[in-house]
């Protein structure tokens, strides 16, 4: 193995859903799940405990939704996410806002109408994971205005 | 496993793993309808958009979880529910009590999919349920695709499709009137950037936020309509317009101006509108999610405030960073095998905390233990020793007491989902019986053993499901007595030393004692004679005998009483005893009174044979030395008076079938000890050799074959490092009175009705 594995947090409200995706992170030697957040609140907080490397994030949940947390995550501490959802037409929004928002890819969960064998689903998210931990990010422009308008008022 | 046609998605993982993940599924499937129940019961009282969107969640998850494992007909079916769920989310569907009712069903037959997978049984076929859901869907209204609280002022021949517009929020209303009243406009807008907007590296929301600097937003809302399909999207194109309903001073060419910025392309329709068409309606789930931007950093209010300084929240972060602060909320998941099977526990993460700081301090102790240890050996003096080891000692002690106490609480859980399931029996009983009834629920935090709770549940259901069923009388009837028409059932949990008492009360007919003795004589459960000798309160305990009552025989007067016999029976298994109380024409109550843990509890020891046993100290009426000239013989068997009523007595060897009865003749010796057993109102006196000392004991399960047909219900290893064979009472009582009557059938509880005299 080379160097250190990725640090990775799972982001999910399903338990199985997190035990799922951290069972095909695993599996992959330069991928280390650290850590797991069952919503957006609960993920802001562990970002700026745990400093991964890279996230998976879903997008519906409760408390603070998935693009919540996103701008959050991108505003104290940008770290490459990767958008873990199933895609609806409504998802198809909320993805597009991810993007917007600084994600850096999009996986799509299986779901009740597309149904993807865990081995591509895995393959499809290790490589994506793996490249957005290399990723080097930037503060997305919506969120540096955000970010500039806040220090402004301190 | 039904596949259908489709593979199974997990076959490429080994068939463990495989298994697991189906487990695991199955398990969080349990949960998740459970949770979709809560929401849709909730939605009946009041629908507010966080409940609408958990119960989305529930069956969005389950349904994406579903089709992971490859148990497709759940995620199929779970697709449907979370396609109503959706519309109704996005306020194109509404919430009609048909639908709700829809819904709930739906809960059903999902609970039912999840149960036949598990069971291994041929999904349900729901055919005609989701052609109803779908019809259901269809409802879908139009002309509720917001919008509808606005009309336009001018010309409704514009070209601006009001439709489009977004309705307002909740409290928009009177930010709109507040800004009208200070000479504003409102305009409906409606702006479509050009498809090239990115490449020109521009950002339409920031014209939005340009907009905000001249207007009020009161509401906005993404029109997607031209997205295509995520694989037809061309991520460069910019094709998600906007519309907004927005206050303000500037006239509409002003307004306009603001777009002129904007790229070239871009379609920008603006629409003064009629103020007094407003009607607020539910925010859409932008507007919720634009709220979660408003959320501020706690270290940063209390800055502010001057409450705290900033290296306060440095170091306050610091910690929490180590873990020492979060993470009560979370919860880890234990495995704790019995048994063979697979049964696993929830356990707030505070609680393993807790533990490994126990394990933390016995890791002190031991190495205190070495070092005196070590002293011990390079020859120092022995007072220094001994203090060290009794202070280590009390260390080690105080560490596994409260360890034993923690670990014992990790099979606690609270009450809260045995009640959940509460709201919806009454609910279906009061609407099929077109009555009226509230239900209470108290104490629903009150924690219990696992085992118990999920042993309750039985009974708990059984008993709700007759207080509402046969308890509470018709609205009519109800109204002619002088009631209020709505019935009370009452459940409330709540501790008492070391037991759980549960009550469940019903403001109904209540129960007549005279009913009930004429009632149990009829069908030959006591006869006349006994009858005549119950008092009150023993009358109404007839309700408990087996055949009292049977689903034919429920009548007025008797008011319930549907298998209570086996609510008797599955409550004593437990360890637990019930008993009823009623006034008639007020009400009835029923009474559990359950042990918190089954696996600490104190017992009596006695020796019989070449054996100790334990028996549990509640089902101990009481013991007694009986004289070898007191014990009479009926039907060819041994009985005697104790407490005042006659009881029949077995040797502990023999009723558990350890001993042939020439082994334990009663009546060799002058006088013999007799522990009295009362056991789901069955009495027997059980002879033993040596009566010891009551004592806490902790039981470990034995293998089936051991249990002596299931009298044995583990065994208990005793401070001496002997064992001690735990009875189980019920089981115990059972095969003795089996062997007494010389039949499988005992005859149970005759002994109470030949009361003295």
């Amino acid at each position: 193995m080379i160097g250190k594995p990725y640090r990775v947090l799972v982001v999910d409200d399903s338990a199985f859903m997190r035990r799922y995706i951290t069972r095909i992170l695993e599996s992959d030697e330069r991928l280390e799940v650290v850590d797991v957040a069952r919503n957006g609140a609960e993920a802001v907080a562990k970002v700026e405990a745990l400093e991964p490397d890279v996230i998976t994030l879903d997008i519906n949940m409760p408390v603070m939704d998935g693009l919540t947390a996103l701008s959050h995550i991108m505003t104290i501490r940008p770290t490459p996410c990767v958008m873990v959802s199933s895609l609806t037409q409504t998802g198809a929004l909320a993805t597009l806002e991810a993007f917007e928002l600084g994600a850096i890819d999009y996986v799509e969960k299986p779901s009740g109408t597309v149904s993807l064998d865990i081995e591509e689903i895995a393959d499809e998210l290790i490589s994506k994971v793996r490249t957005a931990a290399r990723a080097r990010l930037r503060r997305p422009s919506a969120i540096r205005q955000r970010r500039d308008a806040w220090r402004a008022t301190r | 496993m039904a596949q259908g046609e489709r593979p199974d998605p997990l076959r490429g993982l080994p068939p463990a793993i495989r298994e697991e993940m189906r487990r695991e599924f199955l398990e969080e499937a349990a949960a998740l309808t459970e949770e979709l129940e809560t929401a849709v019961l909730a939605l009946e009282r009041e629908q507010d958009a966080e409940t609408i969107n958990a119960a989305f969640r529930a069956a969005h998850t389950m349904k994406g979880s579903a089709a992971g494992v490859g148990m497709f007909p759940i995620s199929e079916f779970m697709h449907g529910l979370e396609d109503v769920l959706d519309a109704v989310r996005q306020g194109t569907l509404a919430l009609s009590p048909a639908i709700l009712g829809v819904l709930l069903e739906g809960v059903d037959h999902g609970r039912g999919l999840v149960r036949a997978v598990r069971d291994d049984a041929p999904p349900a076929d729901l055919t005609e349920y989701r052609g109803r859901l779908e019809a259901a869907l269809l409802d879908v209204d139009d002309t509720m695709l917001a919008g509808d609280g606005v009309a336009a002022a001018t010309s409704p021949a514009s070209d601006l499709g009001l439709h489009l517009l977004p309705a307002l929020p909740r409290g928009g209303e009177a930010d709109a009137r507040a800004a009208l009243a200070d000479g504003a406009h409102l305009y409906g807008v409606r702006f479509m950037p050009a498809l090239d907007t990115y490449q020109r590296g521009l950002d339409p929301l920031a014209l939005l936020r340009s907009l905000a600097e001249d207007a009020q937003i009161l509401s906005s809302r993404a029109l997607v309509d031209d997205l295509p399909s995520l694989a037809d999207l061309d991520p460069f194109e910019c094709r998600v317009g906007h519309a907004l309903v927005v206050a303000t001073s500037a006239s509409r060419e002003e307004l306009e101006t603001v777009f002129e910025f904007g790229p070239e392309g871009s379609l920008v329709e603006v629409l003064e509108l009629d103020p007094d068409s407003l009607e607020p309606s539910d925010p859409p789930e932008s507007a919720l999610r634009a709220g979660g931007s408003g959320w501020r950093r706690l270290g940063e209010i209390l800055i502010q405030e001057d409450l705290v300084t900033e290296d306060e929240v440095e170091r306050a972060l610091a910690r929490q960073a180590q873990g020492e602060t979060i993470g009560d909320r979370t919860e880890a998941k234990v495995s704790a095998t019995q048994g063979g099977d697979d049964r696993s526990v929830r356990i707030r993460q505070a609680k393993v905390d807790a533990l490994i700081d126990l394990v933390g301090g016995l890791v002190t102790a031991r190495n205190a233990l070495l070092h005196i240890t070590r002293l011990a050996e390079n020859g120092a003096d022995a007072a220094a020793v001994l203090r060290g080891l009794k202070e280590t000692g009390g260390a080690i002690n105080r560490s596994v007491t409260q360890l034993q106490a923690d670990i014992l609480g990790l099979r606690m859980t609270a009450l809260r989902t045995t009640f959940q399931r509460m709201p919806r029996i009454v609910r279906d009983v009061a609407a099929r019986q077109d009555k009226r009834i509230e239900l209470e629920t108290v104490g629903d935090d009150v924690e219990v053993d696992k085992t118990i709770a999920e042993g309750l549940t039985d009974p708990l259901v059984h008993l709700l499901r007759n207080a509402a069923d046969h308890g509470i009388e018709s609205p009519e009837e109800r109204r002619r007595a002088g009631k209020p028409e709505v019935g009370i059932v009452r459940v409330a949990a709540r501790r008492e030393a070391s037991s759980i008492v549960i009550e469940i009360t019903d403001d109904g007919h209540g129960m007549s004692p005279e009913a009930m003795r004429r009632s149990a004589v009829s069908k030959g459960v006591i006869d006349a004679q006994t009858a005549a000798s119950l008092t009150d309160a023993e009358s109404l305990d007839l309700i408990f005998q087996a055949g009292f009552s049977t689903t034919a025989s429920v009548s007025e007067f008797s008011g319930r009483g549907v298998g209570m016999d086996v609510v008797r029976t599955s409550v004593a298994r437990l360890g637990g005893q019930v008993g009823v109380s009623s006034t008639l024409g007020a009400g009835t109550s029923v009474l559990l009174r359950l042990p918190l843990t089954l696996s600490v509890f104190r017992a009596l020891l006695v020796r019989a044979g070449a054996e100790r046993f334990a028996i549990p100290i509640d089902a101990v009426a009481e013991t007694t030395s009986v004289p070898r000239e007191r014990i009479e013989t009926l039907d060819g068997h041994p009985v005697t008076m104790i407490g005042g009523i006659l009881t029949a007595l077995v040797h502990l060897s023999r009723a558990i079938g350890f001993a042939a009865d020439q082994e334990t003749d009663i009546g060799v010796r002058a006088a013999m000890e007799v522990v009295t057993l009362d056991v789901a109102g069955m009495r027997l006196g059980l002879v033993v050799d040596v009566l010891e000392q009551p004592q806490e004991i902790m039981v470990k399960p034995i293998d089936r074959y051991l249990s002596a047909g299931g009298a044995l219900a583990g065994a208990a290893m005793m401070g001496d490092g002997s064992v001690a064979l735990v009875l189980e009472p019920l089981a115990a009582v059972r095969a003795a009175l089996a062997r007494v009557n010389g039949s499988g059938t005992p005859r149970a509880g005759r002994a109470r009705e030949r009361r003295a005299g």
